[in-house]
C-alpha cells in the first residue's frame, strides 16, 4: 500500500467515520492542493470536491478503503498499475450484472474484469447508441452506460486526462483542459514538467520532495487566469457539518432520555445546549452550501432531506421553548432530524450531494424559492408530526395529543400556502396556475389527507388515537409527493430533482408504518 | 332552509367531500396524464365536485354568522378557496388548448359543411381520442352524415385508381438503372405528389392545355436536370427532358415502354397513365401511444342524400372532400388570434465548459394589424411576453446540426380566471397568516 494509507477505523464504525480525516497528518500533505480550481460538471470547483465526487461516483463510497478521496484520485493518476486488478468500479444493478456474466454477490469489479466484457458486449453497444440519441433508458441500461462511463473516466485519469484544471490562457469562455490536453497553450511546458514532478513525488511518497513539487506545480498553474478562492468549499468538505450535526443530535437525544430517568436540571440545560449546538451546525452547513452554490438551499433530493430535517428540528426546538412541555417535541424533532441527516450522509447513490448547476427554469426565481421553502417546511412539520405520532400511539396522553395537533396545524398551513405559492410560480414560469401535474396532484392529495384528519376530528369522528394514526398514514401521501413523484413515477414538469434508487427502502418503510398502525389498532381493541 | 344549509356546511360534509376528492385524485394520478385530464379533471362531474366543495365552504361560513373575531382567519381561508375555485371554473370554461399559425386551437372536433356558393357551417362532433367511440350522425339540408368509424391514431395509405368524374391525370412510373430503381405515383393536382427529386434529377407531371402540349418550353431552361411529363386532356402522354447543358429531348410515351434518358443510364418506364384519376385512402388503426403527436385522426363518413349513399374517409385538419359538389372538413375548433408573433433571434447560454444550456431567450416580433401595433420583445425563462390576455413563454428549444439555426419552442397560455386565482390566493394566505397568529401562539386548548 501507499504511504498515504490511513487507518481503517472509519469503516469499522459509523460513529467514527470522520476519524480518517483527522489522522491524515502522518501522510503526504494534501492541504494546499485541495483548493486548486477544477472546471467540471458546469462549474468551477476545488480539486477536493472533484476528487470526492469522482471517487464517490466510481466506487460508490467517498472514503474508498478508508482513504482520503484526494489520495485515491492521485493514486489512480500516478500508479495505475496498482488499480488494474483491484475491484474498484461499483456496479449495483443485478440484471446488468447477470447480463454481463459478473458475479452477482460482488459490489465492485476491477477494470481488468470489466474491460474484457463490457465494451464488446453487443447489448452495451446498442445501449450506448440509445444514449447518444437521447432516448429514455431503463434502470439496467442506465447502470450499463454509467459503468461504461466510469471505466472511461478511470482510463482517462490514468492517462492524466480526466482532471480539467487548466483554464484557457486568454478565452474565459473556453472549456478548461487537463494538463495533457492543454498542450500548445502558453505556459504549458512548465506546467507539464511540474505535473510530472508531482506525480513522481507522489509515487515516492517522500514528504519534502512532495511539498516542493506541490509548490512548483502551483506556481506553474498561477500563470493561468481564472484563479478563484475556493477555500470555503474546501472548508465545507472537510468540516462535514451535517455529520457532526447528527452526531450531536444523537447525543442530545440520549441526554433527553437520561433526563427522564435522573431529573437533574443541569442535565436538561446540557440537553438544550446540545440541541442548540446541533441546530447551529446544521444551519452552518446549509448556509455554507447556499454561499458556495449561490442559490437557495433546496434544489435536489439530498438538499431537501437536509432542509426538511432542519425544519423539523427548528419546529421542535421552538415549540419546546413556547410550551415548555415534557419534551415530546424535542424527542420527535431530534429523532427525525437525526434519521434525515444519517440518510443524507450515508446514501450518496440515492441522495446525491453534488452541487451541480440548476436547469434554467429554476434559476433566478423569487417565487420558486418562496414556494419550495414553504412546501418543504410543511414536510418538516409533517415529518415531526409523524415522529411524534409514534409515541402518541404507543402511550397516548392528552398533552402529547395537543402537541401533535399543533404541529399538524402548522404543517397544514404551510402546505396550503406553499401549494398556492406553487400555483403563483407555475403561472409565472409555465403560464398556468394549476395543471394537474403529478407533483401538484400529490401535494394536493397530501393536503386533503391532513385536512380530513383535522376536520374529522372537529366532526367528532376520531380523537387522540385517530389523529395520531392519521398523522402516520397521511405522511405516506407526503412521501409520495416528495419522493414518489420524483423517484418512482419520474414524470411531469417537476422533472429536475428526478433520480433513481431507494424505492425498496421506501416501500419497506411504508409497509413497516402501516404494520405499526395496524398493530396499535389491534392492541387498542384488546385493552 | 337553515337546516339544509347546516347539512351542506357541516364538518361531516366537509370530511366527506375532502375524502372523496382525495380518493378521486389518487385514482387520477395513477392514470396517464392526458387520460386523467380527459376522464377526470375536465369531466363535468369533477367540476360538479369542485362546485360542491365551494358550496360546502360557503355554507359552513354562512351558518356560523355572525363571526367571532377568532373566526376571521377561518372565514378568509374559506372565502379565498371559493374565489380560487371560481377562477378555476372560469379557466375551465373559457380557457383554450393550443395555438397554430395565428389561430387558437381547442380540443373539440368539428365537421365543416360548405355547399357550392354557400356559407361554411360547423357542427360539433363528440368523438374523442381517449374515449370509446360511439357512432353519431349530423343532419343537414336533408342529408344525413353518419360518423360510423373513428380511428384515434390512424395509419394512412393512399392509392390512385381510375374512374374519376373529371380530368385529373396521374402517372405510375419507374425510373431505374443497374443500381437503383424508384417506383412512384405522380399527380399534379396533389401538391405533395406533383414532383419529386431523384438524386440530381427532378421528375414532374404538368397538367397542360393542348396548345402547351404541342410546344412545351422548359420553364427554368438551362441549369436543371428535369424530366417533365405533359398530360393534356384528350391527348397521349408526352415527356420532355432537359439537361443542365441545355439539351432537350421530346418523346411520346407508351405504357410499358422503357425510355432512355441522358442521365447516368437511367431509364424511365411508365406503368400506367390514368387521365381521370381519383385517390382512394385506406385507414387502419395504429396502437394508441399517448403523448405522440402527429398521427392523423380519421373518421369514416357515410353520406346519405335521397337514395344515394357514399362512404368517405376524412382526416383531422387534412384535405377537405367533395360529396355532390359540397365540401366537407374534419377539424379542431379554432378561433382567430388577431395578431402574429415572429421569431427573430434565439440565444442559448451554456454552463462553463459544458454543452448544458444555462439560459435561453427568444427575440420575437409581434404584429397586430387590427390595432396597428408592432413591436419586438425578448422572451426568456421566467420572463414571458404578455399581450392581449395571452402569455408567450420560453418553453424549450430544439438543438439542430452545427451551423443551422436552432428551433425555439414557445408555449402559449391564456387564463381568463387568473385574476380570481391571484385574488383568492392572497385571501387564503392572508387568512392562514391570521389563523397562524391567532391560534398557535395561544397555549393549546383541548380542541
Amino acid at each position: 500500500m501507499n504511504t498515504v494509507h490511513v487507518s481503517r477505523v472509519g469503516r469499522a464504525s459509523a460513529f467514527l467515520a470522520f476519524l480518517p480525516l483527522l489522522v491524515e497528518a502522518n501522510a503526504l500533505d494534501m492541504r494546499s492542493l485541495r483548493g486548486v480550481p477544477v472546471q467540471a460538471g458546469g462549474r468551477v470547483k476545488p480539486l477536493d470536491t472533484f476528487a470526492r465526487e469522482s471517487v464517490r461516483w466510481v466506487t460508490g463510497t467517498e472514503t474508498f478503503e478508508g482513504r482520503d478521496p484526494m489520495d485515491v484520485l492521485l493514486s489512480w493518476t500516478a500508479e495505475p498499475e496498482r488499480w488494474l486488478e483491484k475491484p474498484v468500479i461499483s456496479v449495483r444493478n443485478l440484471a446488468f450484472k447477470r447480463r454481463m456474466g459478473l458475479h452477482a454477490d460482488q459490489q465492485r469489479y476491477s477494470m481488468k474484469t470489466l474491460m474484457s466484457i463490457v465494451p464488446h458486449h453487443p447489448w452495451m453497444l446498442r445501449v450506448l447508441e440509445k444514449e447518444r440519441r437521447d432516448e429514455k433508458l431503463n434502470a439496467e441500461e442506465q447502470e450499463g452506460t454509467s459503468t461504461y462511463h466510469k471505466m472511461l473516466f478511470l482510463a482517462q485519469v490514468v492517462g492524466g486526462e480526466a482532471i480539467p484544471l487548466v483554464p484557457h490562457p486568454s478565452d474565459p469562455r473556453a472549456a478548461w483542459r487537463s494538463v495533457q490536453g492543454a498542450k500548445g497553450w502558453v505556459g504549458h511546458e512548465r506546467l507539464e514538467k511540474s505535473w510530472h514532478a508531482l506525480i513522481s513525488a507522489y509515487r515516492k511518497g517522500e514528504a519534502t520532495e512532495w511539498e516542493s513539487a506541490v509548490r512548483e506545480f502551483q506556481t506553474a498553474l498561477a500563470a493561468f487566469p481564472g484563479r478563484t478562492d475556493l477555500s470555503m468549499e474546501v472548508h465545507y468538505n472537510q468540516l462535514r457539518p451535517f455529520r457532526w450535526a447528527w452526531i450531536v443530535y444523537l447525543a442530545t437525544w440520549l441526554l433527553f432520555l437520561l433526563r427522564t430517568r435522573f431529573k437533574t436540571s443541569w442535565l436538561g440545560s446540557l440537553a438544550f445546549g446540545g440541541f442548540a449546538t446541533g441546530l447551529a451546525l446544521h444551519a452552518y452547513g446549509i448556509i455554507l452550501r447556499c454561499l458556495i452554490a449561490g442559490r437557495p438551499p433546496v434544489t435536489n433530493m439530498y438538499e431537501s432531506v437536509v432542509w426538511v430535517a432542519f425544519g423539523a428540528c427548528v419546529f421542535g426546538f421552538v415549540f419546546e421553548f413556547i410550551y415548555r412541555g415534557p419534551r415530546y417535541f424535542a424527542y420527535g424533532a431530534l429523532a427525525t432530524g437525526m434519521v434525515g441527516l444519517i440518510l443524507a450522509d450515508n446514501l450518496p447513490n440515492v441522495l446525491n450531494p453534488n452541487l451541480d448547476p440548476l436547469v434554467p427554469v429554476l434559476r433566478d426565481n423569487f417565487w420558486l424559492t418562496v414556494h419550495v421553502l414553504t412546501i418543504t417546511l410543511s414536510y418538516s412539520a409533517f415529518t415531526l408530526a409523524m415522529g411524534m405520532a409514534h409515541l402518541n400511539l404507543w402511550s397516548p396522553s392528552e398533552e402529547r395529543d395537543r402537541s401533535l395537533y399543533r404541529v399538524l396545524q402548522v404543517g397544514v398551513i404551510l402546505l396550503a400556502a406553499g401549494t398556492i405559492l406553487g400555483g403563483v410560480w407555475a403561472d409565472q414560469s409555465w403560464g398556468r396556475f394549476w395543471g394537474w401535474d403529478p407533483k401538484e396532484t400529490w401535494a394536493l392529495i397530501a393536503l386533503l389527507g391532513y385536512l380530513v384528519i383535522l376536520h374529522g376530528r372537529k366532526a367528532g369522528w376520531w380523537r387522540e388515537f385517530g389523529t395520531a394514526a392519521g398523522a402516520i398514514l397521511a405522511y405516506q401521501g407526503v412521501l409520495m409527493a416528495w419522493y414518489g413523484v420524483n423517484f418512482v413515477l419520474g414524470q411531469g414538469l417537476h422533472s429536475y430533482g428526478f433520480g433513481t434508487g431507494g424505492a425498496a427502502y421506501v416501500m419497506m418503510y411504508v409497509a413497516v408504518e402501516i404494520a405499526f398502525v395496524g398493530a396499535m389498532v389491534l392492541r387498542r381493541r384488546r385493552i | 332552509m337553515r337546516s339544509v344549509l347546516g347539512q351542506l356546511g357541516s364538518v361531516k360534509m366537509a370530511v366527506a367531500v375532502l375524502a372523496v376528492m382525495a380518493g378521486v385524485l389518487v385514482y387520477a394520478a395513477s392514470l396517464d396524464h392526458e387520460l386523467a385530464l380527459h376522464r377526470v379533471y375536465r369531466a363535468w362531474w369533477f367540476s360538479a365536485l369542485l362546485i360542491l366543495l365551494a358550496v360546502n365552504l360557503a355554507a359552513s361560513a354562512w351558518v356560523r354568522y355572525p363571526w367571532k373575531k377568532t373566526q376571521l382567519g377561518f372565514v378568509m381561508v374559506h372565502a379565498g378557496i371559493i374565489i380560487v375555485l371560481v377562477g378555476a371554473l372560469v379557466t375551465r370554461w373559457l380557457g383554450f388548448e393550443g395555438m397554430e399559425e395565428g389561430t387558437v386551437v381547442t380540443d373539440e372536433r368539428f365537421l365543416g359543411i360548405q355547399p357550392p356558393g354557400g356559407d361554411l357551417i360547423w357542427r360539433r362532433l363528440s368523438v374523442h381520442r381517449l374515449e370509446a367511440f360511439q357512432p353519431e350522425s349530423v343532419e343537414w339540408n336533408g342529408w344525413k352524415m353518419i360518423v360510423d368509424r373513428y380511428i384515434p391514431h390512424a395509419g394512412k395509405e393512399e392509392r390512385v385508381i381510375g374512374g374519376g368524374d373529371r380530368f385529373d391525370p396521374a402517372i405510375h412510373f419507374t425510373i431505374y438503372n443497374e443500381r437503383v430503381s424508384v417506383e412512384e405515383w405522380l399527380q399534379p393536382s396533389d401538391p405533395r405528389r406533383a414532383r419529386m427529386a431523384i438524386g440530381p434529377l427532378v421528375v414532374e407531371v404538368q397538367q397542360v392545355t393542348p396548345a402547351e402540349w404541342k410546344v412545351w418550353k422548359l420553364a427554368s431552361g438551362k441549369g436543371d436536370n428535369r424530366l417533365t411529363f405533359l398530360a393534356a386532356e384528350g391527348h397521349p402522354l408526352r415527356c420532355v427532358m432537359g439537361t443542365r447543358s441545355g439539351l432537350i429531348h421530346r418523346r411520346e410515351v407508351k405504357t410499358g415502354q422503357a425510355i432512355e434518358t441522358p442521365w447516368m443510364d437511367l431509364k424511365v418506364q411508365v406503368q400506367s397513365y390514368v387521365p381521370n384519376a381519383r385517390r382512394e385512402v385506406e385507414y387502419h388503426a395504429l396502437p394508441l401511444e399517448s403523448g405522440k403527436e402527429g398521427y392523423p385522426e380519421a373518421i369514416r363518413l357515410t353520406v346519405r342524400r335521397g337514395d344515394q349513399e357514399e362512404v368517405r374517409w376524412l382526416d383531422l385538419d387534412g384535405h377537405p372532400i367533395q360529396v355532390g359538389g359540397t365540401t366537407l372538413w374534419f377539424q379542431r375548433g379554432r378561433h382567430p388570434l388577431g395578431f402574429s408573433v415572429k421569431l427573430k433571434d434565439f440565444h442559448v447560454g451554456k454552463d462553463p465548459g459544458t454543452d448544458r444550456p444555462a439560459s435561453f431567450s427568444s427575440e420575437v416580433e409581434v404584429k397586430d394589424g387590427s390595432r396597428g401595433r408592432s413591436f419586438t420583445k425578448t422572451i426568456s425563462m421566467n420572463r414571458p411576453l404578455k399581450y392581449q390576455g395571452y402569455k408567450f413563454f420560453q418553453a424549450s428549444y430544439v438543438p439542430v446540426q452545427p451551423g443551422e439555426p436552432e428551433i425555439s419552442v414557445l408555449a402559449v397560455a391564456r387564463d381568463p380566471g387568473i385574476h380570481l386565482k391571484y385574488l383568492g390566493s392572497v385571501v387564503v394566505i392572508a387568512g392562514l397568516a391570521v389563523m397562524f397568529w391567532w391560534k398557535p401562539m395561544d397555549r393549546p386548548r383541548t380542541p
